[in-house]
Formats: structure tokens, C-alpha cells, sequence
């Protein structure tokens, strides 16, 4: 019966609390807090007020508002996940090299049981992104776990940085060259797609200049793929690059730097080790996997010591999950990457909290618990980086979405009225009839041949 | 013409001047006109009045105090269009990415007006549940085609059409292996295609005032198609049947600017307020989800311990009564919206026609109110197609669009006994009521595998046919080996056995009517597909129970 009051005040809240983001008024008292930034804090109370963190200190007093006692806890941001594909109805818009115009934000699906699978494991915000079946995928979405929405706009984290996908190698080159014999289908080819790209933009910036100064009498074609490309020249609209070799990595840092853009972050770049000094040098950022390659023949060359190596080079490094299983571990890789690289425990928790911050260009209000920042907190028993960690609670804008000690067993907020009840793994079998391992190519469909009329 | 042996069952357009005598007539949901009389004249209603004496040339209908209500109007659906025939090919473009408009799924320049014929028997059976004017618009991807009105009557489909123009029809669905192939793909390319309408218009504006200097407005068709919509003469409606896809609609929406009708709504209740602030309007779908009937699969569970265990399980206890609370919001919500006072109509598309009023009954046992029902049926739709000045009430000077029920519609016993559509009569028969949930005996014979064949042009199918001796049907699919589809409706007649199927194509349901007669090892029959007209099958045994 619990159970379903609880759920159907879930419902409740998002139909009434309609519009704006529910925020809330919650104070934890004496944990451990680890600030990421301010050092580490002991026996100290945070109180989180409309939402923001309001006052860090000891023995705060705030009246009659919900407390958690987090003494022997330890008190940590909301971890960030700088790659996930969890939450969105459709990953690759894989008919063309180039679709820039497209946004994984138009498909934000608030239901999504991996939110609360990651709030689970004290995610407080994911980077959906578009897949890496084209050269140029589309535009990604940052997104707060506020479980229990029905509205996929309350999901968006708003204002936070455009950002959009771009695709290193194979994937682009089996898609487009392999599938359809058109460009890409070398590697040469992918930086054409760029090439071509901003060189497009630019003509149709220039155009539209032209009409409004007078120039030309006829608007120019509307055109939402230049538009979006003319955004990333312009440094409103940041890069995500889906990469793997050094070459690649460094060829188009040199593509960038051709056409003045300085802002970009290499997803995965698994041979990023092999050019730390130059991606610090160019002022890109790094969001890796902690120990996870050898999956495809591009990305057989790589080390466990990837995080740390690029960490000591200067270039500021997150660890990402891209599955929606390791997204409830992310605390997990992170001492991955100290156990290798000897990293310090600042260092590694750096990792999946303000680092991906900066990467997502959200670090002025995430990523560590400062006055002023938003209260998206995780607190842990056991340290975070201790294999003996466990989350205990998740806040999101000061209002708790996860709750170790009232997490019952249906959580789901939409249900199929005509759904047969199946054992678990009969569903997911028929979800998935193929393997998806690589969730960068969901919704591909051309290694699948069986592929359903 | 010659009166003398006019069998008026046969030939009922031999007047054009009718008088309904003695009838209950509801003007509209708000206005009970109690008994009186009607007088049609020419296709109107002439007169509505407690006593009319018949002009000499009308025929008078003794309607026995039954009750006369404006007949019902379509929100949208595919009425009068026949299903494509066969798979279409796909033709090899070089760049699925630039892929011509038509293979991309985008003609709203295409015309139902055009596709509509009075020969489909989908306006037969519109009418025959009370409907006399559908939307209609055609089938396709993300930009089918401009919807048109009709009236359901006979005729060439030229005397069908009442409005060419009505609406530009969209779904979020994408064509698959060309751009933009995702739902992702079709918000892109929609936001795209209608700033460019909103370019061409404006173009072509200034192109007529002033040429010197300026290139002329490029044709074409597609985004020509469009131009009404952009400045407001005709609304989108778009298929947003889940509320992902209704949250979808409004964000777009809300970009752009234009007028929304959200259509095929299955389940509007979590975007409820976001509707009401929205100012669009919205269509709910006669067809509501699947209800389990109980104990139909009783004879699996074959040990009576094990039963007990499983009807024990707490787990699947509470996710069945989830699926239970859920099933009743789904009925609720159309009283929802009346409590929220949003107006809103019905839509057909993939209904069965001859199930909306069981579905609406359903509502109304979930506290829709009949004066509201009635209103979605009648006066809301015709305000949501800009067509209630000419429809959608009893009034005079009206079309003679009239429904006639044997007792007030929402009666359970009530059956429609006749229609006008445009003034020309139709005479229903109505049946004597079978005895309910009568599955009748299943023959020996039948019990086992069938195989069967559907002979669809261009795109024939099979599968395997299951007969329990439960008198369980289940159907499995040749393309989709293990996913067995349980029958609804199964009636067995000795030899004879009717069940529906609904099946889901494209994100479509379709519900499917079989109609089988065995003989020996092999059987012969029809099966129809609400909207798109009926098909053969037949098949031979391929076991039985060992």
C-alpha cells in the first residue's frame, strides 16, 4: 500500500507542480563533506534552501524542514555522467554524415527506469547524447534525474551549454561509406564532413548577413543543419567527439583549429594518452572509461592508466559511462583509475564530479558543494571510492529522488495498460534481440539485417 | 420517374422531402427540444416544431417516440481511402540523407479529397455507428497529406467531399533508411519545413508587389501545401497518441506558432494542464486499451496447488493492480478533461467503428457526463473543423445530418435505426440483441494448428492458427516466430468461427476480424482490417493435440 501512495503522490506532484523544476528545502546533518573544491569538511551540516545550496557550517539550525542525519555519512556532489544515452527515444539519425539540425532533447523520454537506476547509484545529472553514426550526430541534452516527471521539459537542466556530437572512425565510415558507398568512408573522408561543414555555415552566415544589410532582396533557404554548425563557430554550441586514435584525435584538433573553435571535449579517446600533452595544450578535455576497450579493432590500443595519465598531463578528465549499467558504478570506475593510476582521492572523485562540470559547461552551479551551487548532493555510506560503498540517498534541486530505505520494488511512473507481466529477462530479450552493446550506435540498423518491416 | 412501385427500402432517395414524425428530438447536448417534429427538406432541416403537417411530396417516417440527435462527426481518421496496395517499394537512393520528398515521407500536397471513394466500406460502417460527416485524411509517414471532410453518404466520391482543404495531417513517425528516419529526424526536418513555408510565403508576397531585382519564389509543392498553416487558415493535426508524443506536439507548437489539434489521444492525463494553457485542441481515440478477460487461460495452469501459489504471488498482484489503476485513468480521462472544461472531440483512426459507443459507455461509467460525451460526438468536433455553422446541432437551416435511435443513445439497448446524411435516408435493421458472452462450443475437429495464408495484393502473409480445446485462439505470425497473439470475441458456430486480433504495424493498431468456416482439414474465409476493407484467407490443418 506504501508503495503506491508513494507513487501516486509521485504522479500527483507532476501534474499540479506543472512548469517549472520542483525544488525543495532539506538540511544534512554532520557528514563528512567532500567538497571536491573547499577540501574535506567533517561533522558539517549543509542546508539546502529553494533548492541551492544556502549555508555549509556546523550546527545549523533551520527550523522545521526535512533533516537527514548523515552522521558517519559521507556527504558528496551529485555525481555527473559526461556520456549516457539513458532517457532518450532515439539515439542516431543515421540517414546522412552530417545532421547537426537533430537534438536528442526532442526526445527526452522522462520514464526511462535507468534514472532512477542512476540516482541509484548517486548520478544527479547525465549528458544525453546523440550516438556516433555520423561524422556530425546532433545536438546532446543535459539533463537533471528528476524522477517522477511526466513532462520531459522538467528533466532538461535548463541553461545549461549546447552541446553536440561528433564522430571520429569507424563507425562513421561503416555507416555512411560501408552501407551506402557515399563520403565518409576513410577517415579522410570524416574530416571532409567537417571540412565541408563549417566551410557551409559560414557561406550561410554570410548570406544571411547579406539580406539584412540589404545586400540581397530574397531571405536566404532557412536552414537549421548550417544554423547549428554556425553555432559551434560562433562558441555558443560545444563539441563531443566520439574518438579513439591519436591521429584522428590530433587531425581534428588541427580541423578546429582552422576554423578558430577552441572548445571541445574527445569522448572516449582511448589513445588519448598518446597525445595528453597536445590535448593540454590545445585546452580540450578528456571523458573517458576507466578500464573498458579492445571491444572493436580501432580501440584495441589502450590502458587502465588513461584517466591518470591525462590528470597529470593537465587536461581536465572525467570518467563516463555510455551504459546505462555502469551509470550506476560511476563511484565504482573512478577508484578504478585511482587503483591504476595512483591518483588522489580529490583527484579520482574529480572525475565524475566538477570535471564533467566544466566539460558540460555547468561547473559555475554543479560539481562541488560550495554556497551557492545547486543542491544536487549524494550521500554514501563508506567512502565513495571504497569497494564497501553504498548510496544512500540522491538530491536533485534539494529533493530527495532516491532513498535507500524506501526504494520499493516498482518504481516505474509509466504503465502499459495492455503490458503482459513477464519475468524480467523475457522483456529485455525482446527488447533487445541484438546485442547493443555499443550504445553509440543504437538505432543503426544496418548490422542488423533482421531488422523488423 | 414513376412512384408506383417504389419499394422504399430499395430505392429511399426517391423524395428529397422527409418528416420525422413523433420523435424525441435532442437539438444539441444543452438543448432538449423533448417530442416533436422534423422536416427535411433538400438536404436541410427545414423545420424543427411540435407538429408539422407533411408537405405533399414528403415521405413521413413514424418514428415511434425515438430519438432524433445530430449525427456524429469524425475528428480524423482514414475513412473512404483505401489501404496502399501492397508494400510499397522503396526506391535505392544514392543519399539517404537528400532523399526526394515523397520517399522521405513528406506530401502534404497529397489530397485525401482526391483518394476518397464511395465504394469503400468504411463509410458504411462510419455510418452505421451514427457518423455523417469523417475528416479523412491519407496514410503515410511524418507528412501524409491534407486531410478533407466528407460526408458519408453514397455517391462518387466528388459529391462526398464537402471541404478539399481541411487540415495538413503529421505523425512523428520516420521513414526507414532515409532521412529523416527518427523522431529526432522529423522534429528537425518539420522545424525546418515550416520556417521555409513561412520563407516561400513571404517571398511570394513581396515577389507580387515588387519584382525588380528579385529572383521568383521557387515551386514547391510540399512547402506551397504548407502556406496555410503558417498563416493560420488551416490547423496541424498531429497523431500524439501517448503523452510523450502529446508533450512533443505542444513544444513544437509553442516554436512555431501555429494552430494544433492533437489527434488519436490515447492518454492525455500527465499533459493535461499543459493542453488547457496551450489553447490547442485535442481528439481523444475511441478505442481504449485491452481488457484480460478472466480465467482464459485457465487450463495451463493444470494443478490446482500450483494455481493457488501463482494467485498468491504479491508481486505479480501488485503489478497487476497498477495495470488496473492505469486501465481506469485511461477510461477516466475524458471526464477529465470535461472537469478541466477542455473541449474535445473524438477521432476514429485505426477504430472499429462498431465499438465507439461500448468505449464511451465506459467513459461515461467513469464520470464523463452524456451532455459532454454527446458534445465530443457532435458540436465540439464541428467547432474544432470550423464546420458548426453548418453542422453539428438539430437546428433549422442546419445540413439534414440526423441520427435516430430506438431509445436514447446511451442506453445499452439502444440501436440506431436511422440515418440522414445530407438529407438522404438510411434505414438500419435492427438486430435482435444475441445473448452475451456466448462463446459457443468448440467442434473436436478443430482443435489443433492451422496454417493459414492472407491473400493481401503485393504483400500475402502466413502463420500458424491455435485452437485450444479451451476454445483459446492464438495466432503466430510466419515473420514473427514465438510471438503468438491471443484472439478477443472468439465465437465458434460448429463450423463456423469469428474472433478479432488487434495487432500493432508501423505503431499502428489494427484490429483485425476473422471470419473462418472449416470443412474437413481446411478452412476458407474473409478477414477484415477496420478502415482498409477485408481480404481471403484459408488454410489446412497442420496437427492436432497428440
Amino acid at each position: 500500500m506504501k508503495k503506491i501512495i508513494f507513487i501516486a503522490s509521485l504522479v500527483l506532484c507532476s501534474l499540479y507542480t506543472f512548469g517549472q523544476a520542483e525544488t525543495g528545502d532539506i538540511l544534512i546533518k554532520n557528514g563528512t563533506v567532500i567538497t571536491i573544491t573547499e577540501g574535506i569538511k567533517e561533522n558539517t551540516d549543509v542546508l539546502i534552501r529553494n533548492g541551492k545550496i544556502s549555508q555549509i557550517g556546523e550546527g545549523l539550525d533551520a527550523g522545521n524542514i526535512k533533516t537527514i542525519d548523515a552522521k558517519g555519512l559521507y556527504v558528496m556532489p551529485g555525481i555527473i555522467d559526461a556520456h549516457s544515452h539513458i532517457a532518450i527515444d532515439a539515439v542516431n539519425e543515421a540517414t546522412n554524415p552530417n545532421t547537426a539540425e537533430v537534438w536528442v532533447g526532442d526526445a527526452l523520454n522522462p520514464y526511462d527506469i535507468n534514472i532512477y537506476r542512476a540516482l541509484a547509484g548517486g548520478v544527479t545529472i547525465s549528458h544525453a547524447m546523440h550516438g556516433s553514426a555520423n561524422a556530425i550526430g546532433g545536438q546532446c541534452e543535459t539533463i537533471k534525474h528528476r524522477w517522477g516527471v511526466m513532462d520531459p521539459d522538467e528533466l532538461r537542466m535548463e541553461g545549461a551549454m549546447r552541446t553536440i556530437k561528433f564522430a571520429l572512425g569507424e563507425n562513421p565510415m561503416r555507416v555512411h561509406g560501408e552501407r551506402n558507398s557515399i563520403v565518409p568512408a576513410t577517415r579522410m573522408g570524416v574530416e571532409q564532413v567537417f571540412r565541408h561543414a563549417f566551410e557551409d555555415a559560414k557561406a550561410y552566415t554570410q548570406q544571411w548577413k547579406d539580406y539584412k544589410s540589404g545586400k540581397t532582396k530574397v531571405p536566404p533557404e532557412y536552414n537549421l543543419r548550417h544554423e547549428t554548425i554556425a553555432g559551434i563557430l560562433s562558441g555558443e554550441i560545444m563539441i563531443h567527439c566520439h574518438s579513439y586514435r591519436a591521429d584522428e584525435i590530433l587531425m581534428l584538433m588541427n580541423v578546429l583549429s582552422d576554423y578558430g573553435v577552441d572548445k571541445i571535449t574527445f569522448q572516449h579517446v582511448n589513445e588519448g594518452f598518446k597525445v595528453a600533452p597536445e590535448l593540454a595544450e590545445f585546452g580540450a578535455y578528456a571523458s573517458v572509461f576507466s578500464d573498458w576497450w579492445a571491444y572493436k579493432f580501432e580501440v584495441y590500443y589502450s590502458t587502465a592508466y588513461n584517466a591518470a595519465i591525462l590528470t597529470k598531463n593537465g587536461v581536465v578528465t572525467s570518467i563516463n559511462s555510455d551504459s546505462r549499467e555502469l551509470i550506476r558504478h560511476l563511484y565504482h570506475e573512478a577508484a578504478k583509475a585511482q587503483k591504476y593510476g595512483d591518483l588522489s582521492d580529490n583527484e579520482a572523485l574529480r572525475l565524475i564530479t566538477i570535471n564533467p562540470a566544466i566539460q558540460l559547461g555547468i561547473d559555475k552551479r554543479v560539481g562541488s558543494i560550495e554556497v551557492g551551487k545547486e543542491g544536487d548532493i549524494a550521500i554514501f555510506k563508506e567512502h565513495p571510492l571504497s569497494v564497501y560503498a553504498i548510496n544512500q540517498y540522491t538530491i536533485v534541486d534539494g529533493v530527495v529522488r532516491f532513498d535507500t530505505n524506501s526504494d520499493p520494488n516498482d518504481m516505474r511512473i509509466d504503465i502499459d495498460p495492455e503490458e503482459s507481466i513477464p519475468a524480467f529477462y523475457e522483456e529485455e530479450l525482446h527488447k533487445c534481440g541484438h546485442n547493443h552493446a555499443d550504445g553509440c550506435l543504437q538505432d543503426v540498423h544496418f548490422y542488423n539485417l533482421s531488422y523488423r518491416k | 420517374m414513376s412512384h408506383a412501385q417504389i419499394d422504399y427500402n430499395i430505392v429511399p432517395d426517391v423524395t428529397s422531402t422527409y418528416l420525422i414524425n413523433d420523435v424525441h428530438i435532442i437539438k444539441s447536448p444543452t438543448d432538449s427540444f423533448g417530442l416533436g417534429d422534423i422536416l427535411i427538406e433538400n438536404g436541410l432541416i427545414k423545420k424543427v416544431a411540435r407538429q408539422i403537417d407533411p408537405p405533399i411530396d414528403a415521405q413521413v417516417i413514424e418514428a415511434d417516440s425515438a430519438y432524433a440527435y445530430a449525427a456524429f462527426i469524425d475528428g480524423l481518421s482514414h475513412t473512404g481511402i483505401a489501404k496502399s496496395e501492397g508494400k510499397e517499394d522503396r526506391p535505392k537512393v544514392k543519399f539517404p540523407g537528400a532523399a526526394p520528398n515523397d520517399v522521405a515521407g513528406i506530401t502534404p500536397e497529397k489530397l485525401a479529397a482526391e483518394m476518397v471513394s464511395g465504394k469503400e466500406s468504411s463509410i458504411k460502417s462510419m455510418r452505421e455507428s451514427g457518423f455523417a460527416i469523417s475528416h479523412t485524411a491519407p496514410s503515410g509517414k511524418m507528412l501524409p497529406g491534407t486531410g478533407a471532410l466528407i460526408a458519408l453518404s453514397r455517391g462518387d466520391a466528388e459529391d462526398l467531399v464537402m471541404k478539399e482543404k481541411a487540415s495538413i495531417y503529421m505523425q512523428f513517425s520516420g521513414s526507414r533508411g532515409v532521412y529523416p528516419s527518427t523522431i529526432i529526424g522529423v522534429m528537425a526536418k518539420w522545424r525546418n519545413l515550416y520556417k521555409n513555408a513561412q520563407g516561400l510565403s513571404d517571398h511570394r508576397r513581396m515577389y507580387k508587389t515588387n519584382t525588380q531585382g528579385m529572383q521568383r519564389p521557387k515551386k514547391d509543392k510540399s512547402l506551397q501545401a504548407l502556406i496555410p498553416l503558417t498563416n493560420k487558415e488551416m490547423s496541424l493535426f498531429a497523431k500524439a497518441s501517448k503523452p510523450k508524443e502529446i508533450f512533443r506536439a505542444l513544444q513544437l507548437k509553442k516554436e512555431l506558432g501555429y494552430n494544433l489539434v492533437l489527434t488519436n489521444v490515447k492518454y492525455v492525463t500527465p499533459a493535461l494542464q499543459k493542453v488547457k494553457q496551450s489553447g490547442a485542441h485535442i481528439l481523444l481515440s475511441t478505442s481504449l486499451p485491452k481488457e484480460e478477460k478472466k480465467d482464459k487461460k485457465s487450463d495451463k495452469a493444470k494443478s490446482d496447488d500450483k494455481k493457488e501459489e501463482k494467485e498468491k504471488n504479491p508481486e505479480k498482484e501488485a503489478l497487476e493492480k497498477r495495470k488496473k489503476e492505469t486501465l481506469k485513468s485511461y477510461k477516466s480521462q475524458a471526464m477529465m478533461l470535461e472537469k478541466e472544461r477542455i473541449p474535445f472531440g473524438f477521432s476514429l483512426m485505426g477504430a472499429k467503428p462498431a465499438n465507439v459507443k461500448k468505449n464511451i459507455l465506459k467513459m461515461i461509467e467513469q464520470g464523463l457526463s452524456q451532455e459532454a460525451a454527446l458534445a465530443a460526438l457532435t458540436t465540439n468536433p464541428a467547432k474544432i473543423l470550423g464546420i458548426d455553422n453548418v453542422t453539428g446541432t438539430l437546428s433549422e437551416g442546419k445540413l439534414a445530418n440526423i441520427m435516430i435511435s430506438t431509445q436514447p443513445y446511451f442506453d445499452k439497448e439502444s440501436a440506431i435505426k436511422y440515418m440522414f446524411v445530407e438529407g438522404s435516408k438510411y434505414e438500419m435493421e435492427v438486430k435482435e440483441k444475441a445473448a452475451e458472452g456466448e462463446a459457443g462450443e468448440v467442434a473436436k475437429s478443430l482443435v489443433g494448428a492451422w496454417s493459414y495464408d492472407i491473400e493481401i495484393p503485393g504483400d500475402g502473409q502466413s502463420g500458424t492458427i491455435f485452437i485450444s480445446d479451451a476454445g483459446v485462439i492464438e495466432v503466430e505470425g510466419d515473420d514473427e516466430p514465438g510471438d503468438k497473439d491471443e484472439a478477443e470475441n472468439v465465437k465458434f458456430n460448429e463450423d463456423n468461427v469469428l474472433f478479432t486480433l488487434t495487432v500493432v504495424n508501423n505503431g499502428m493498431e489494427l484490429i483485425v476480424d476473422f471470419d473462418l468456416n472449416f470443412a474437413g482439414d481446411s478452412f476458407e474465409g474473409n478477414i477484415s482490417v477496420a478502415e482498409f476493407g477485408s481480404f481471403p484467407i484459408s488454410g489446412s490443418k497442420k496437427s492436432s493435440p497428440e
